[in-house]
């Protein structure tokens, strides 16, 4: 029996990434995955349910499960900024996410990059915001990737060392998105999203009851609120999060249109699928509430912890849950990071192949299917996996300073949706300025008076791209008719 | 030979809200946004409990389901 207390939780973890092995190979169905349409976006054949559950589950990452409720620990509600953004993002999405559909259908724009470049007819920031973007991205898998590696190693008491719990998790993701693309991701996100709903409310509910004796969640805050009233307020228990930084780190969050996010809507059915799909996927969202409450009960139900602040939730639990339910969040979470990295490694290797190897190397298209895949596993295991050893920072922190990078391509999507005057000159130059900025501000002085360094790179962002767009020469009539629609271009030039 | 005259572009024609209903729906939108960022957010800043949790737990779940009324609403009035 103390060998299935033990070890059953590793036993149900290992086994759920099994299925979502599976699951992921046979999403391919009859698709030819060398050709680049298909890996890369599924061959435009991604419904409405698989839609909400890529962009809803691909949103809810490792943070949810272990960086959030670790914040909610040892913040307090500074953690909720997460669950603020993430709502907001969809009014972003909501607008954004269809023109892109329309793009992708009509022109086959799939890659952000590949629209900013022929918006502003320019190879060369097409490859600049290939390169931006795919580095902000890996950035940001590098959260699933330690939280997988957090997972295989709270679940086996330490004996699986995080660089293998590591290794395994992206061996089996790298499996599945290689042989099924954007395929594997859409389905097995279905499953993991499924699985995070039921989880996170069931190990919630199983908390509060196991610690306070009751469902009642008044009675978990009221205790809170005596034992430890700087969690209930800004700038929380750590004192490290003033209004002023929650402010402009929703702000940076809403305005950052990840790569990601272009390339699901590229892999859309149709426009009305997409738009459809935000009237819903806030919703999915409320998933990070019950783990959030379960970080704050450990505030005075296990105040005595002092280990990395990430796993204090999940150590919580397999202390206070049955060893089925330990291995059953211990999936959960798993899919939760899974569920968010397989995109985050398959579309920086696909936009790195499309919008910086294929232009400077001439490939054709029809090369480009096969060359995308191996990409693929070398950002897996040459970059992306040595970058996660490292262990740069607490998970919350790296997707704040990814969504600083990603942040500054929010002037260029104007340009590409909103401003027809947006010039490849202005685009350029603000770019570079900003992401210049952001690094300055996150690796030298960090987020100076509590501003977040991507707001302080908009604020040079924003004048540089303005002023020498209005300087330099606009692209032509036919390229800007692509993009807007025709009572804009009626009204664009002077008679 | 008489060379093609280049048209001069207006600079500042931008995509916008035109309808009376995108200018409720974008209204809608920032407000919402506003809300929950300095300064109004100092003022659900508070130490006390709304339906028992604390004010700005419980003000960051309304503005999810905020968002989701709003999405709503922007998606049946076909307001793209």
């Amino acid at each position: 029996m103390e060998i299935i207390t033990t070890w059953g939780p590793l036993a149900i973890t290992l086994c759920y990434t099994v299925v979502a092995c599976v699951l992921g190979f046979s999403a391919k169905g009859r698709l030819d995955m060398n050709r680049v349409e298909n890996w890369s976006s599924s061959g435009n054949t991604m419904g409405l349910i698989v839609m909400i559950f890529l962009t809803g589950a691909g949103n809810v990452s490792a943070y949810t499960f272990l960086g959030a409720p670790g914040w909610a620990f040892s913040k307090g509600v500074a953690s909720l900024y997460v669950v603020v953004y993430l709502g907001f993002i969809c009014y972003t999405s909501y607008l954004i996410s269809p023109r892109v559909t329309r793009l992708a259908l009509k022109n086959g724009y799939r890659t952000q990059a590949e629209g900013i470049g022929a918006r502003f007819e320019s190879k060369g920031l097409r490859m600049l915001c290939g390169i931006v973007g795919a580095v902000a991205v890996l950035g940001n898998s590098l959260v699933q990737i330690i939280g997988c590696g957090h997972i295989l190693n709270v679940m086996s008491h330490g004996v699986i060392p995080m660089w293998l719990g590591e290794l395994i998790i992206l061996c089996a993701v790298a499996f599945y998105v290689y042989s099924s693309g954007l395929r594997a991701i859409g389905w097995t996100n279905v499953m993991q999203g499924v699985m995070m709903l039921i989880l996170s409310l069931t190990v919630a509910l199983f908390i509060m009851y196991t610690v306070l004796g009751s469902f009642s969640v008044g009675e978990a805050f009221s205790r809170l609120l005596t034992e430890s009233p700087e969690h209930l307020t800004l700038p929380g228990a750590a004192g490290d999060f003033p209004p002023i930084f929650w402010t402009t780190s929703i702000l940076i969050s809403v305005v950052s249109f990840w790569p990601q996010f272009w390339v699901f809507a590229a892999g859309a059915k149709d426009e009305d699928t997409v738009r459809k799909q935000y009237t819903y996927v806030s919703l999915f969202y409320l998933v990070m509430v019950p783990m959030l409450i379960v970080g704050f009960i450990c505030v005075f139900a296990f105040g005595n912890y002092d280990g990395e602040v990430d796993k204090v939730a999940l150590t919580f639990c397999l202390e206070k849950l049955p060893w089925w339910m330990v291995g059953l969040l211990g999936a959960g979470i798993l899919a939760a990071a899974q569920s968010s990295a397989e995109p985050q490694l398959h579309t920086p290797a696909f936009t790195f192949t499309h919008d910086v190897i294929a232009p400077a190397k001439n490939i054709p298209p029809e090369k480009e299917g096969k060359i995308q895949r191996k990409v693929f596993l070398v950002v897996v295991f040459a970059v992306a996996y040595p970058l996660a050893l490292t262990n740069p920072a607490e998970l919350v922190y790296i997707l704040l300073v990814c969504y600083g990078f990603i942040g500054q391509l929010f002037p260029c999507m104007l340009g590409v949706f909103c401003w027809p005057r947006a010039t490849k000159a202005g685009a350029i130059a603000g770019l570079t300025a900003g992401v210049i900025i952001v690094a300055l501000f996150n690796f030298v002085w960090a987020n100076p008076l509590y501003v977040h360094a991507g707001i302080w790179g908009l604020l040079v962002n924003f004048p540089v791209f303005i002023i020498v767009s209005l300087l330099t020469k606009p692209a032509s009539e036919e390229t800007l008719r692509k993009f807007f629609p025709d009572y804009i271009m009626d009204m664009l030039y002077e008679e | 030979m008489e060379s093609k005259k280049e048209k001069k572009m207006k600079p500042w024609v931008i995509v916008r809200p035109r309808k009376a209903k995108e200018w409720v729906i974008f209204t809608a939108m920032l407000l919402s946004l506003l809300g929950m960022i300095s300064p109004i957010v100092n003022v659900f800043n508070v130490p006390r409990m709304l339906f028992g949790m604390p004010v700005l737990f419980t003000v960051s779940i309304i503005s999810l389901i905020v968002t989701v009324i709003v999405i709503n609403v922007a998606y049946r009035w076909k307001v793209r």
